[in-house]
């Protein structure tokens, strides 16, 4: 057992010899993936409306009421704003073409109506409750606000979606204690719901935080991890083995398994801190995003229960230990160096090809899905996220991945030993 | 004529392949393959059968736990019993979603009408006590917890009254374990809660019980007509999937076969050899170049073609220019894979530092894919970007002639500089040895002398800045770090007592910067009263100790915890020595302060009221104490112990002191009360307690004088620390009516007056006079 | 101390690379097996070193066999090829005491092993020195003094002169011979004849995976009936080459 400890520490100790080494394989990957996650929605943006900043909001015809909610309303403030009146307005939209050009770019016009030009909307609005509060009850608002948006467009949808519940409906709220008159009085809106509860707004904003986490997290820790794995495991076995210095430790009396299992000790306490500090930088990347841009990949407040974050730092180490079987077995079963990189970078493919997937897809996983080693993990790690995670799926992962890994270990080192 | 003989010579050895054609594959590689289709099918099954995994997911509670109940809200749901009783029975059993077909939907299930919702009425002050709330909510499988205020149907009647304009408030807190209960709170408070507004406004006799002022309605413009069919499907996958497969299938063969070559050869040892021969080493590149394009360009031709057939291109202009395209592009990417296999040494090292060239590409691709329909036309005149959107216009059938010409242009531009530098890489004997010669020859070169230029100056000013900066923030980041995991459990703590909900609550209406600081120095107030706030501190203050013992010993590289904690200022031999530096420091920061107070009192600014120290609160002060030792030692640490031998390390000690004093300052004055004079005092001393350092040689004097400092002024003569309002005192004093700010510092304690800047600058005349005689006696002696 | 008994090898069903071979090698002896390129040699040393194992046929290293007791022949092989490149961003000093923990030597054995070691070799002054920035002769004398470092009975040694300068060589050869006196049984594989002839108690010739002639280096000359070892090597090479 203790020579294990011995190749292990000489491992550890090699890989910290050589500075580039160390930054390439804890901080590099981290890095570049954190530089990824935050410009790819700039990019998004970028792509879709041709500059960085965000667009203002074109709002028609602005009553009063709205100007002030603006002024004294945080959530309203995120947003710029450009007011425009009817006539401006119908100016622009006479060219048909160049109103499209703009909405393709990510124009939103909140466009507000009273139902008549000649009467404004606050008017039309507190005709209504003057209406009521002379006991009418047949008293209706024709008050439309139109929220106009490429429909075309994701960003643009989702952007809508988000000034809707982010802004428009507040200001709704806001109307019967604004214009209620004589009504709000009475007949106001009677209570408030979490206007100051700090817990709810946590949970709230990990709500969306982890669904968009679900999406993105998973896909990126299993590329880190096999990027790590693959240049472990062609540094400590492959390039040893081509270097001969593995005949020389093997030539030691102590058992192949022994070098062998130190060494995958190695990789895999290696790879699961560097894991683990890229996991690190991903919340915080969360945590500094306050912009919460619609298609920000990772928003403001991703948070994991202890629960939760016990089963992906369970999940790390065992899918490492997968990776490393998969790759010691493909370094053992081939004798040519270029065979061996390109069969080690074929599933990189595959993990990207997953982590797209898993972007882009919207349903939950099929059940042979939990089965399926290595992707079965990525889904376990998203379903954390989610907290849907099910014990039985814990279970079935934990133990089929740590089964197969073992398998495969096996299977490689007595082919090898019969050489 | 022979460079042309040359570059065919490499270009054919590309294609001379001992063996078999391409690659062995290995059966883990094979399986890799098999597992990520049957992972895409499973992926594409799950469109198809949407409703399948719903039997995995039937562990959903629906209760909702309700506190302070007022009674129109349980007659209310009395009133909705039947109602719920009706839906339970329609939507059947409870744990078979698939008898509930309408309530599925791609991505979740949705639960309307709380059916299934039983109302379990609890009772607490404690408004925001989250700990109790999920502990009901467990117990009795609730998803939501409703909280209302104790006289809730007294303050909506006073508001219809007229008499209160306030609008009470409903709190409520849901269940971590399933992103679903955030969807069915939101339900709950529009739908239930909405329902139950419209009720108590009926029970008032209002006539009209829902209001709709105004409406908010979509109003989405289609900018680009829709298709749908074959041809729809055959264009979408022209511009996205068939461009990005093209992408990998190029970067990837690219990769394999372009970092084995030159980086290969190296790791072999055969490049040497065809570096010496007579070919230019253009020519080797360029060599290189063609065998790796025409290599990758067989399998990315067939896919382009076999592709271009499927999706109904069969123009031979399309073609002509999808393949323009493609070997355009593969002629950018093999010049990016030649110039790195060039860097690198070894092909692993080469393949590594491709791949995030690699993921950028790839990444690229995807923002493309995302804005097809969106793009500027711009884009199709640049490299990589113009190549995509090429080759989906290409396959949809309409050709951009001058954006292939353009994009072709810039991008085979783009590719001649990367082959030009790859050349001068190569000419470089700097890239072919190992970078660590190349350093030792500039450390020799740096001995030796020599002017040093403008670049290595820069290098000197940033280097010094980004040093001063990490000295900087590095006390910043542990405190705060250390202060705020103190914090968590005492404001958790708070949020679960009863008297504190309607401070808690109150804080909604905190809006003024102003009214911030105010809050927050209320809250510290109250805090310094609480034991588990103490003792949090003592042990955040710990933490920050032992933190930066470690610290010390990465930074500075010292052998052995105890010789760190030495070069700390700490040095731990002597136990002699360190009882009397203690005691002494005790001593002294206990007189330096009594004689701050005793100016105060002479001057007729203070007048002590008693003694009023209660014998409850002996506890808490014991606490106190408890906490100014670790207190005393960890600011000493930060500001005088670590960061003054820092900066010595690399500046004139005045330096150090300057620095370390400044900070200390600052540090202090973001408390209440600040004011100039406070932070001039400040400054001094903590130049008092550098110098005390400086001729001590340990900080163990020093922060015993802090914790008596901190300890006698607040705890036993009962003023503020440093704007902090002290509790527990063994006296109380009160300023008198006239008393000037000016002396006695005001809010922020003695540190703010003239009282302590006397006393201070007599202290620092004494210890310059102690220094300079001592530096006499050195001096004498040497 | 090694006894080979009809051992064959082969990599592929229908082609043998070693067609039975059988030689002893006794303590205090230094075996030479010579051959050209591709006769097997390297196999075959490496099938002594157990990192093969024969298709047919035994192997016994002090009477012990590699299918019971391999961890204990281990202990008693000092291996060397020429092959090993060593880690760049390693110590010579690193290194050493990595492999004595390997060989489980004990702590206050080490220091003065290293010491001697490293000085007979003259690597002590670059004791903490990267490989990269040390010469082939000098990784070459580490490697060897690596190999030799729990003292083993049994040597086997894949052309250690290769790539060194005379001097070194010489260092090399030296050592050889001491170790001989000392009563260590040595096998080496070798391409250069002066060391063979200088070194060697009992050559065998390996041509086509098969003992063409064995003895000493006189006994060889006898048995071709020429002048030289060198003349001898040629003529017995021809002899049993087949095309």
């Amino acid at each position: 057992m203790d020579k294990i400890f011995v190749v292990f520490k000489w491992e550890i100790q090699k890989l910290f010899s050589s500075w580039r080494k160390t930054v390439a394989l804890f901080l590099l990957p981290a890095i570049l993936l954190m530089v990824a996650l935050n410009i790819f929605p700039l990019l998004i943006n970028y792509m879709s409306t041709g500059s960085i900043n965000k667009k203002p909001v074109t709002v028609v015809g602005a009553p009063e009421s709205f100007k002030t909610f603006v002024d004294e309303t945080v959530n309203a403030r995120v947003y710029t704003y450009d007011y425009m009146s009817y006539q401006e307005f119908s100016k622009i939209v006479e060219d048909k073409n160049s109103f499209h050009k703009q909405l393709k770019k990510g124009m939103l016009v909140c466009y507000f109506y009273s139902g008549d030009p000649n009467i404004e909307f606050d008017q039309e609005i507190r005709a209504y409750y003057d209406e009521i509060s002379h006991e009418n009850t047949e008293a209706v608002s024709r008050a439309v606000i139109y929220v106009a948006f490429d429909e075309n467009s994701l960003t643009s949808q989702a952007r809508a979606e988000q000034f809707k519940q982010g802004v428009l409906n507040d200001y709704q709220d806001s109307l019967i204690d604004t214009l209620g008159g004589n009504y709000a009085i009475v007949g106001s809106s009677l209570f408030e719901t979490d206007s100051f509860n700090p817990i709810t707004d946590f949970e709230d904003y990990r709500t969306t935080a982890n669904t968009a986490a679900a999406r993105v997290v998973p896909g990126v820790l299993m590329i880190m991890m096999y990027y790590c794995v693959y240049s472990l495991v062609s540094d400590m076995f492959a390039s040893e083995r081509d270097r001969g210095f593995m005949n020389k430790l093997i030539m030691t009396p102590v058992s192949r398994r022994k070098i062998y299992a130190g060494k995958i000790l190695a990789i895999n306490v290696i790879v699961t801190c560097s894991t683990i500090i890229t996991m690190c930088l991903l919340f915080l990347s969360s945590w500094i995003n306050r912009s919460n841009d619609a298609m920000s990949l990772l928003p403001f407040g991703m948070m994991l229960t202890p629960t939760e974050l016990l089963i992906i730092l369970g999940t790390i180490p065992i899918t490492i230990l997968l990776m490393t079987a998969m790759c010691i077995s493909t370094v053992f079963s081939l004798n040519r160096m270029q065979d061996i990189t390109v069969n080690l970078q074929l599933p990189l493919i595959y993990f990207l090809g997953d982590f797209f997937l898993q972007m882009f897809r919207g349903s939950r996983p099929v059940t042979l899905e939990y089965f399926l080693p290595l992707h079965n993990s990525l889904e376990l790690m998203a379903e954390s996220y989610l907290a849907q995670n099910k014990a039985w799926h814990v279970i079935v992962i934990y133990l089929l991945n740590i089964a197969i890994a073992f398998l495969v270990f096996r299977i490689t080192f007595r082919k090898e030993e019969l050489k | 004529m022979n460079t042309g003989r040359g570059i065919k010579a490499i270009i054919g050895s590309f294609f001379r392949k001992r063996g078999q054609m391409g690659a062995e594959a290995s059966s883990a590689a094979f399986l890799a393959s098999v597992f990520f289709v049957i992972a895409v099918a499973c992926c594409a099954a799950s469109f198809v059968m949407w409703w399948f995994p719903y039997h995995l997911f039937s562990d959903e509670v629906y209760n909702v736990v309700v506190v302070n109940a007022p009674d129109s809200f349980v007659e209310y749901n009395e009133e909705t019993q039947a109602h719920r009783d009706e839906l339970a029975r329609s939507y059947g059993d409870r744990y078979n979603y698939f008898s509930n077909w309408g309530h599925m939907t791609f991505f979740e299930y949705r639960y309307e009408g709380y059916g299934w919702t039983e109302f379990i009425y609890k009772d607490t002050d404690a408004l925001y006590d989250f700990v109790t709330f999920g502990g009901w909510m467990r117990d009795n499988d609730a998803y939501l917890t409703v909280v209302f205020p104790k006289d809730f149907d007294e303050q909506i009647r006073l508001r219809q009254e007229g008499t209160i304009s306030e609008k009470p408030q409903i709190l409520t807190y849901y269940r971590t374990n399933s992103m679903l209960y955030s969807s069915f709170k939101n339900d709950f408070i529009d739908e239930y809660l909405g329902n139950y507004q419209s009720k108590i406004r009926a029970d008032y006799g209002l006539k009209i019980t829902s209001v709709a002022d105004s409406e908010i309605k979509d109003d989405p413009i289609t900018t680009v007509e829709n298709q749908y069919g074959i041809k729809a499907f055959a264009d979408t996958m022209s511009r996205t999937f068939i461009p990005i497969l093209l992408f990998v299938i190029l970067l990837y063969s690219s990769m394999s076969i372009g970092t084995n070559v030159i980086a290969g050869q190296k790791e072999r040892g055969t490049f040497t050899g065809i570096l010496l021969t007579p070919m230019p080493r253009y020519a080797i590149v360029l060599g290189y170049l063609g065998g790796v394009v025409l290599k990758t360009l067989i399998p990315a031709l067939i896919v382009a073609t076999i592709s271009s057939l499927l999706v109904g291109q069969f123009n031979p202009a399309g073609f002509l220019a999808l393949f323009l395209y493609v070997i355009v592009l593969e002629i950018f990417i093999a010049a990016v894979t030649i110039m790195i296999s060039v860097i690198n040494n070894t092909v692993v090292s080469a393949q590594t530092a491709f791949l995030p060239i690699f993921l950028i590409l790839v990444a690229v691709c995807v923002t493309c894919i995302q804005s097809v329909s969106e793009r500027d036309d711009f884009y199709m005149f640049l490299p990589v970007h113009g190549q995509f959107y090429g080759i989906g216009d290409v396959l949809t059938g309409n050709t951009n002639l001058p954006g292939l010409i353009v994009s072709s242009i810039a991008t085979l531009l783009l590719t001649a500089i990367m082959i030009v530098i790859t050349v001068k890489l190569l000419h470089s004997e700097r890239y072919t040895v190992s970078i660590d010669t190349v350093n030792s020859k500039e450390i020799r070169r740096f001995k030796e002398g020599g002017k040093s230029s403008p670049l290595e100056i820069l290098n000197k000013i940033t280097d010094g800045f980004s040093y001063f900066i990490t000295e900087l923030f590095y006390p910043l980041v542990v405190l705060s770090f250390y202060q705020l995991l103190a914090m968590i459990p005492v404001i958790v703590s708070y949020m679960r007592k009863p008297e504190y909900s309607a401070f808690i609550s109150d804080l909604r209406n905190v809006g003024t910067i102003s009214d911030i600081f105010d809050k927050t120095f209320e809250i510290f107030g109250i805090f310094f009263k609480d034991p588990l706030f103490l003792s949090m501190m003592t042990l955040g203050y710990v933490l920050i100790i032992i933190t930066y013992f470690i610290h010390a010993k990465r930074v500075w590289k010292i052998k052995g915890l105890k010789n760190a904690v030495a070069s700390c200022g700490f040095p731990v031999t002597d136990k002699k020595h360190i009882a009397k530096h203690y005691g002494l420091g005790f001593l002294f920061g206990f007189l330096m302060m009594s004689s701050t107070i005793a100016i105060m009192v002479i001057t007729g600014q203070i007048k002590f009221s008693g003694f009023s120290l209660s014998g409850a609160a002996i506890g808490t002060f014991l606490v106190n104490l408890l906490m100014w030792i670790p207190q005393g030692a960890s600011e000493e640490l930060m500001f005088r112990g670590y960061m003054i031998p820092a900066f010595n390390k690399r500046y004139k000690v005045f330096v150090g002191v300057f620095v370390s004093s400044i900070l200390f300052s600052a540090f202090h004055s973001l408390n209440a009360g600040f004011t100039p004079l406070a932070s001039f005092n400040l400054a001094l001393i903590a130049v008092l307690f550098a110098l005390i350092y400086l001729y001590t040689g340990d900080i163990w004097m020093t922060s015993a004088m802090h914790t008596a400092w901190n300890l006698s002024q607040g705890n036993i003569y009962g003023l503020q620390v440093s704007g902090n309002e002290a509790s527990n005192t063994v006296f109380s004093a009160v300023y008198n009516e006239n008393a000037k700010s000016i002396i006695t510092g005001g809010a922020f304690g003695p540190e703010g007056g003239l009282a302590t800047t006397t006393v201070t600058v007599i202290c620092l005349v004494i210890i310059i006079m102690l220094l300079v005689k001592k530096s006499r006696k050195a001096s004498n002696k040497s | 101390m090694i006894k080979v008994v009809d051992v064959h090898k082969s990599y592929t069903k229908d082609r043998e690379t070693i067609k039975g071979v059988s030689f002893e090698v006794r303590k205090g002896q230094i075996f030479g097996l010579l051959g050209p390129n591709g006769a097997g040699k390297t196999t075959l040393m490496q099938m002594i070193a157990t990192l093969m194992k024969p298709t047919s046929g035994q192997i016994l290293i002090d009477g012990l066999s590699s299918d019971k007791d391999l961890l204990e022949i281990h202990r008693k092989i000092g291996f060397l090829t020429n092959e090993i490149k060593l880690d760049p961003m390693s110590t010579p000093n690193n290194l050493f005491n990595f492999f004595a923990e390997l060989y489980d030597i004990p702590a206050n054995e080490l220091k003065a092993r290293k010491e001697e070691s490293f000085a007979r070799f003259g690597i002590t002054p670059f004791a903490d020195k990267r490989f990269n920035e040390l010469s082939t002769g000098m990784k070459q004398k580490i490697s060897i003094a690596i190999s030799l470092i729990h003292n083993p009975p049994v040597i086997i040694f894949d052309e250690p002169t290769n790539g060194l300068d005379i001097l070194t060589s010489k260092q090399v050869t030296d050592y050889l011979k001491e170790l001989k006196d000392k009563g260590h049984a040595i096998i080496l594989s070798t391409h250069i004849f002066s060391v063979a002839e200088e070194l060697c108690d009992d050559i065998a010739i390996l041509v086509d995976g098969r003992i063409a002639a064995q003895g000493t280096v006189q006994e060889l000359i006898k048995q071709a009936e020429v002048e030289t070892f060198e003349k001898a090597f040629f003529k017995i090479y021809v002899d049993n080459h087949v095309e």
